[in-house]
């Protein structure tokens, strides 16, 4: 910028020199300078930077910043920190008083993404203007699993909406005859494999040697056994479960499997062969009468396979938005399906996780999603408290470095007077007091005094 | 489905107009829409033709002077799009060489009614979805509909549907391809000429290693005799493309326009999607909620094609007026009779009137059903305002049009008063 205004002078000068050409020289210049002009217009486009500041930032992988700064550059967070210098030209969100959390990670959604059923890939099926994932961004989910493609949740967008495709391999393991159709394909996929690396070293010494035949061969097993994607499995009981603990050791594959009620009966085993989990804290299965081992679900069993460091993503028991106002029930509370893990002995932190960074682990997608990390994509929310209270809002959803959901201007909740709108939230319970507060001058200092009293008369 | 010999025909009429005195008629005001509102002025007709429009225009000897200075006229309405006399029923498919020429019942009274209610241009548009098949603009003529051009646009009809996108995108990708085999098939056709000596021709193996491509030889001696094959099979035709392909082809080419059915907002970000990195002229028809997309169809300079109502929102009871929206975002409006029947015809300008009441200019308003409309079938320099040279269609009302109590006095198609209803 500095330097196509110092050329018109240049020129200037040129012209006074030589009057003769007086004219020519500025001609040429224009075009140069409509370039300059042009490219100065297109390249705040690109480093445009989103700042979020005064509000708690949870990080999820690397602690809560109290209050901390999260800047987002183009699509992805380029800076998290508590003292972080705001470039002059960012667009600045004052989150003040509020929470910051990664986007909700929904590990299994139906009739969310895409209008024509799971077969569909979400990029060409997705209508971003439908009531249900409208819904869905306003309840705070940013990524959701559609058929075999994890993808954004983005009102009214198509942009980079596909995260990964196919995400996993859906297998059936659900009868004896399934279990064993399935070995015999592992089987001579594995074989395949290894006929691929014979052929690999024959090659050397004979060029002439043909591939193996593919014929026959599922595509889908080799990239399971290639450890490409993982297998998804519908499984819920012990003798469910146990057999794709096997397989999975077995084969070596890694296995995600919804369901799970009696994963906190073998929840060792499954943690040996690495299985993820996708459950459903409030399921409810009784337990057998005939047998004198554990059975049935239990509240606990989100902790359990926790503890024996199985990954677990949560997910409502629902698996869609419904509309039908029965709170608790579908994806329009995700959150609070998460503290009801912790009513089974999950502690809140990790609650938190099963629907983000632990629901992106399940999905294979944490390199992307589901921590406010830099480099990381910047799907973020803004809670008006803690998000696993009942009585939280989302009041932003923020997807790739846009905010899509404004709880201020969307038609289903601008008019909800909240906690926050009728009172001003109550200080979180102070351990220690934040000392960052005090340092930035009395206005603030004031501000956040009359919150506490605003609070106490609120109550 | 012209022969030469009907074409003929229905020029002869307009021959004999040509013959008949210059027509004068003096109006209490002219809406032109290309040059403004001009008060007290004159339409000079003249072989079925506008000569020329203005408050002082010399009227020639012997003209033939109309007082209707007690009317206001306006260009005749242009209609982007609808399915008179063509029956439902076509299933999905890539259907590029279809023509709506084909099924249209010319003769049919719809023509007549249509007209008499003020409509002087009408696109055609084949049934189907996916790629249905070249639209047609007509000019319903009481006796019978004449096009105006038999193949004007290529109607695409996409109900949201992946099957519907994929088959969008190859259907262009198709005719990318062809292009490119055309072109090089050209190319390769020169280069062989160039090389070729013309005293040495094709005894070698051109003759027994393609002789299936290339028909057009053995058909070409029956209108010229004998002497030329068997010497000067150098002469290469030019390569046709697939006639499957060939509208494609056209499309891709910028010979032929494209009208775009879309049911909803979600469907124009899925169509823009699957057009994208082909060029192609087109404008978008009949989605509802499209102000949600509003600065989307701005952004690729989008035209749209939509019926005069004030909607609601989706999923709510606000009121919006998505014309008005998307003219203010920039995009290029068209109105269409809603429904395209006589009966929806009937009440049209009422309706575009409620669309000026809430907010958007009148100009504009009276332009989405003329002018705008006729650069959307490419048929802007023959119809759609009251300029010189531009065909005399035009409609004579006893008030403003978009006044309710406004009756449609006359309508001149071509030069020629309509014989009204009584």
């Amino acid at each position: 910028m500095i330097a196509s205004r110092s050329i018109p002078p240049l020129f200037a000068l040129l012209a006074l020199a030589a009057p003769t050409r007086a004219l020519a020289p500025p001609q040429e210049t224009r075009p140069e300078t409509r370039e300059a002009v042009e490219e100065e217009k297109k390249a705040p486009e690109k480093e445009k930077v989103l700042a979020l500041r005064g509000g708690d930032v949870h990080t999820v992988t690397a602690g809560t910043l109290r209050p901390g700064v999260v800047l987002v550059r183009g699509k992805t967070i380029w800076k998290v920190g508590t003292d972080l210098a705001i470039p002059e030209d960012a667009h600045v969100l004052d989150v003040t008083g509020l929470r910051v959390y990664p986007g909700l990670v929904a590990a299994e959604t139906v009739g969310i993404l895409g209008r024509f059923g799971a077969s569909d890939s979400p990029a060409d099926s997705v209508d971003p203007f439908s009531l249900s994932l409208q819904l869905a961004s306003a309840a705070g989910i940013t990524t959701a699993v559609s058929g075999t493609a994890v993808a954004k949740v983005i009102p009214g967008d198509l942009a980079d909406l596909i995260v990964r495709e196919p995400a996993f391999v859906r297998l059936n393991l659900g009868t004896a005859q399934a279990r064993r159709e399935t070995r015999e394909k592992l089987e001579k996929a594995r074989e395949h494999l290894r006929a691929l690396r014979r052929h690999e070293v024959e090659k050397k010494r004979d060029p002439t040697l043909k591939e193996p035949d593919k014929k026959g061969i599922d595509e889908g097993m080799l990239r399971l056994l290639r450890k490409e994607i993982p297998a998804r499995v519908s499984a819920g009981s012990r003798s469910d479960l146990l057999p794709v603990a096997d397989l999975a050791l077995a084969f070596g594959f890694v296995a995600i499997v919804d369901g799970a009620h009696e994963g906190w009966t073998v929840a060792g085993d499954l943690g040996r062969a690495g299985i993820r989990c996708v459950v459903n804290p409030r399921q409810k299965v009784l337990p057998d009468r005939e047998t004198a081992r554990p059975s049935g679900s239990t509240i606990e069993n989100a902790a359990i396979l926790r503890r024996a460091g199985v990954e677990v993503a949560v997910v409502p028991p629902q698996r869609s938005i419904s509309t039908g106002g029965t709170a608790g029930r579908d994806y329009l509370t995700f959150p609070l399906d998460a503290a009801f893990a912790m009513r089974g002995g999950l502690e809140a932190d990790a609650a938190l996780e099963t629907i983000t960074i632990g629901a992106a682990r399940v999905l294979g997608v944490d390199d992307r999603v589901g921590s406010i990390e830099p480099g990381k994509d910047a799907d973020l929310i803004v809670a008006s408290g803690d998000l696993l209270d009942f009585r939280t809002f989302v009041e932003w959803t923020i997807v790739n470095g846009k905010v899509v959901y404004d709880r201020r201007e969307a038609t289903f909740f601008s008019h909800l007077k909240t906690r926050r709108d009728l009172a001003p939230p109550p200080e979180p319970i102070a351990e220690e007091p934040p000392p960052p507060a005090e340092e930035e001058g009395e206005g603030k200092k004031e501000d956040g005094g009359g919150e506490e009293d605003g609070s106490r008369s609120g109550r | 489905m012209l022969t030469p010999a009907a074409l003929l025909l229905l020029l002869l009429p307009a021959v004999q107009d040509a013959q008949a005195p210059v027509l004068a008629i003096r109006v209490a005001r002219a809406e032109t829409v290309s040059g403004g509102a001009i008060e007290g002025a004159t339409i000079l007709v003249e072989g079925g033709k506008i000569v020329a429009v203005g408050e002082k225009v010399p009227v020639p000897r012997g003209a033939k002077e109309v007082d209707a200075t007690d009317l206001v006229a306006v260009p005749g309405w242009v209609v982007p799009f609808s399915r008179f006399t063509v029956s439902p029923g076509r299933s999905r498919g890539t259907n590029a060489q279809l023509r709506v020429m084909d099924e249209i019942d010319r003769f049919d009274e719809v023509w007549g009614e249509i007209l008499r209610r003020g409509v002087t241009t009408v696109a055609v548009a084949p049934y189907g979805a996916g790629i249905a098949g070249q639209g047609a603009v007509l000019r319903p003529d009481g006796e019978a509909a004449e096009a105006l051009v038999p193949s004007a646009f290529l109607s695409i009809d996409l109900a949201l549907e992946t099957a519907s996108k994929q088959l969008l995108r190859q259907a262009l990708e198709n005719g990318k391809k062809e292009i490119e085999r055309l072109e090089k098939a050209k190319k390769e056709a020169e280069k062989k000429a160039e090389s070729r000596p013309a005293t040495r021709p094709a005894t070698r193996p051109s003759a027994e290693s393609r002789p299936a491509t290339r028909p057009a030889p053995e058909t070409r001696p029956a209108t010229r005799p004998a002497r030329g094959p068997a010497t000067r099979p150098a002469k290469e035709e030019p390569p046709k493309p697939d006639p499957k392909l060939e509208p494609l082809v056209r499309l891709l080419k910028k010979e032929l326009r494209a009208l775009v059915s879309l049911d909803g907002p979600a469907e124009v970000l899925h169509f823009l999607d699957a057009a994208r990195g082909f060029e192609f002229e087109r404008a978008i028809v009949g989605a509802s909620s499209l102000h949600l997309v509003a600065d989307r169809l701005a952004e690729t300079k989008e035209s749209v094609v939509l019926p005069p109502e004030i909607t609601f929102a989706p999923f709510t009871r606000n009121r919006v007026n998505a014309a008005a929206v998307l003219l203010r975002a920039g995009v290029r409006i068209a109105f269409v009779p809603s429904p395209a029947t006589r009966d929806g015809i009937e009440a049209y300008p009422f309706r575009v009137g409620e669309l000026v009441k809430a907010g958007l200019p009148r100009d504009a308003a009276l332009r989405a059903m003329t002018l705008a409309p006729a650069e959307m079938l490419g048929v802007a320099d023959r119809v759609g305002s009251l300029e010189e040279g531009k065909e005399a269609d035009v409609l004579f009302f006893d008030r403003d049009p978009f006044d309710p109590a406004a009756r449609l006095r006359r309508v001149l198609l071509g030069g020629t008063f309509v014989e009204m209803e009584e």
